[in-house]
């Protein structure tokens, strides 16, 4: 498959704080990398270099084969699609739609016939001479993402899109946007800080943490078979016994009794928790002195002593999985 | 509960509707007289108004120099604000803008007149000695206006600059825009709001304005403001109805420019605040 962006040894300095330390990765034509990690890791400074707003300090980057470390930002085949929608208010929806292809040498007829089309992708043509004033968070995000596409970039980036949206429509969009961008055949690089919206919309993803890659992957890969500490707590519903060991979630359970064949570690239930129509119970393990949340279908009490118990077997090393590789 | 959301905003309103008050009456006293000038109703004071040379030539003299104190004290301004917003942050750029706002026009008008009068300081040094204070083309008047009044446009403006959301700039650029485009779609429709209406209050000050004509302005032409004065105090009773037909025709003319643009900023604001 064809490599529609390439990222070779980057860094980025502001003053003496390393934000990127030497980042490398490649993204495939039509693929969606996810870029996943906690906030401040650097993850927006990376984007913003990609788009070329700001510059690698060090280091290369190329679309398509051409070398685009030194060009700026509106003369790279790239659009951005912001946090917020950031449409103009004082144009309409139409003007917004077609605002970059002001600065591109086509005729006005295919501007229009452009921007009905895309109009209709995102499902709004009947919005076309509203304002911003009048449209939903949801559809402004849409106009957002019809504004960036209406260019036909090769590369579109995303920097955690929905992130001003409510639960429910924050899952609509991923979803739409995913079967939207894999029509289209469109690359791009999807950042975000919630580990379910990276694996729902990426096809590969990137844990990304203090200006660097900890692991890159299928979304499978990375939660089953983490490789570092930070990955597992980040990513992996995984439970972290130490820097080399970990045990994930689902070999996990909670019992009432002490069994000799199983590894346990005593704790006090603190108390039930629901999560998308499941109850979890929260344990609060003696020695670790650290809760940990898992699925109860019995009916614990709060406060009553417990074993998380698992087999000697699921203890997993994060070597392990470095080897796998 | 319906009645008081009703009333509250007029009770509130209450005072400032009282202060209005005053200069209507001024104006409805004002008008009163320029139509009953003898206690009979005519328009004969318009008539006469609108005939008289000195009026005009003082009116559309007046137009000049307020349209054009206006229009560069906004472009410097506007200009000063962009360019130094980073610095205009910190108290003591901040300071330097409020200064030139404590200083009355009179003392202004003074260092005009210090140093563009004949033989004044800079005066001295432009070719020929040219004098740009009391000078019939206005200059010294504009100037004048513009040293007080571009403080005024900065302290205007950076609050808008200060909030402005910079992503727009790069949300401009990543869709292909060039600097101009920046400033065209990314920065201008936030500002001009703003500038519309700091360029209202400022026509709507020097059109009418007399202190600064008086002290640094020519014996001919005149300043509407300057020219009414006279009427107004002449000796020649006659000539006071055109005084109050002249300040009732500037009020009119300001009060209906200031609607026009009002109307016209308004659903650019609507647009704005509630678009973002």
């Amino acid at each position: 498959m064809n490599k529609m962006i390439e990222v070779r040894d980057a860094t980025k300095h502001f003053g003496v704080g390393e934000v990127l330390k030497d980042v490398s990765f490649s993204v495939n034509e039509g693929e969606i990398f996810s870029v996943v990690g906690p906030s401040g890791g650097g993850k927006t400074t990376l984007l913003r270099c990609l788009a070329g707003l700001e510059t690698f300090s060090a280091g290369e980057m190329s679309i398509d084969g051409d070398d685009m470390t030194h060009k700026k930002a509106n003369e790279r085949p790239v659009s951005l699609v912001f946090q917020e929608p950031l449409l103009f208010p004082h144009m309409t929806i139409r003007e917004n739609v077609g605002y970059g292809l002001k600065f591109l040498d086509i005729s006005k007829k295919e501007k229009s016939k452009r921007i009905d089309d895309f109009l209709s992708i995102v499902g709004l043509p009947e919005y076309e001479n509203r304002y911003p004033r009048e449209l939903s968070g949801g559809q402004k995000q849409r106009v957002a993402l019809a504004r960036g596409l209406i260019l036909s970039p090769k590369l579109l980036l995303l920097d955690e899109p929905f992130s001003s949206l409510d639960r429910k429509l924050r899952e609509e969009m991923r979803r739409w946007v995913r079967r939207l961008l894999k029509e289209k055949n469109i690359t791009a690089v999807f950042v975000t800080h919630d580990q379910d919206e990276a694996m729902q919309v990426g096809d590969v993803i990137g844990v990304f943490r203090e200006g660097t890659f900890e692991q890159i992957g299928s979304p499978e890969k990375v939660y089953e078979n983490p490789q570092t500490s930070e990955v597992a707590r980040f990513f992996g519903d995984a439970w972290v016994i130490d820097e080399m060991r970990f045990i994930p979630k689902r070999n996990l359970s909670i019992e009432r009794i002490e069994i000799e064949e199983k590894v346990q570690w005593r704790g006090v239930i603190e108390g039930a928790r629901f999560v998308k129509g499941y109850r979890f119970m929260e344990v609060l393990l003696d020695d670790e002195e650290e809760h940990i949340m898992l699925p109860a279908p019995e009916d614990f009490h709060t406060g009553e002593n417990v074993y998380v118990s698992t087999d000697a077997s699921n203890i997993r090393t994060f070597q392990q999985n470095r080897e796998k590789r | 509960m319906k009645l008081s959301a009703r009333i509250k905003p007029w009770l509130l309103l209450t005072p400032a509707l009282l202060f209005l008050l005053l200069p209507l009456y001024g104006l409805w006293s004002a008008f009163r007289l320029s139509v009953y000038p003898d206690g009979k109703l005519t328009g004969q004071v318009y008539v006469r108004l609108f005939s008289h040379s000195d009026f005009l030539l003082s009116f559309f003299y007046s137009l000049w120099i307020a349209a054009a104190s206006t229009f560069l004290s906004l472009l410097i301004g506007w200009f000063f604000t962009r360019a130094f917003v980073p610095m205009l942050e910190r108290t003591g750029g901040r300071l330097t803008v409020w200064l030139p706002m404590v200083f009355p026009h009179f003392v202004w008008a003074y260092l005009v007149l210090l140093l563009f009068q004949e033989g004044g300081l800079v005066s001295g040094l432009l070719p020929g000695n040219r004098a740009y204070a009391n000078d019939p083309e206005g200059v010294g008047i504009i100037l004048t206006y513009m040293g007080k009044e571009i403080p005024f446009v900065i302290l205007m403006l950076l609050p808008v600059y200060l909030t402005r959301n910079r992503l727009y700039d790069d949300l401009t650029e990543t869709l292909g825009g060039c600097w101009i485009s920046k400033i065209r779609d990314a920065e201008l429709p936030f500002v001009t709001p703003v500038l519309i209406e700091t360029g209202i209050i400022i026509f709507a000050f020097t059109f009418s304005a007399y202190e600064v004509p008086a002290l640094v302005g020519a014996t001919f032409p005149e300043m509407l403001s300057i020219l009414t004065f006279d009427w107004f105090y002449s000796g020649d009773w006659s000539e006071r109805p055109l005084a109050f037909a002249a300040m009732v025709f500037l009020t009119t003319v300001i009060g209906l420019i200031s609607l026009l643009l009002f109307h016209f900023i308004n659903k650019m604001r609507r647009n704005i605040t509630e678009g973002l």
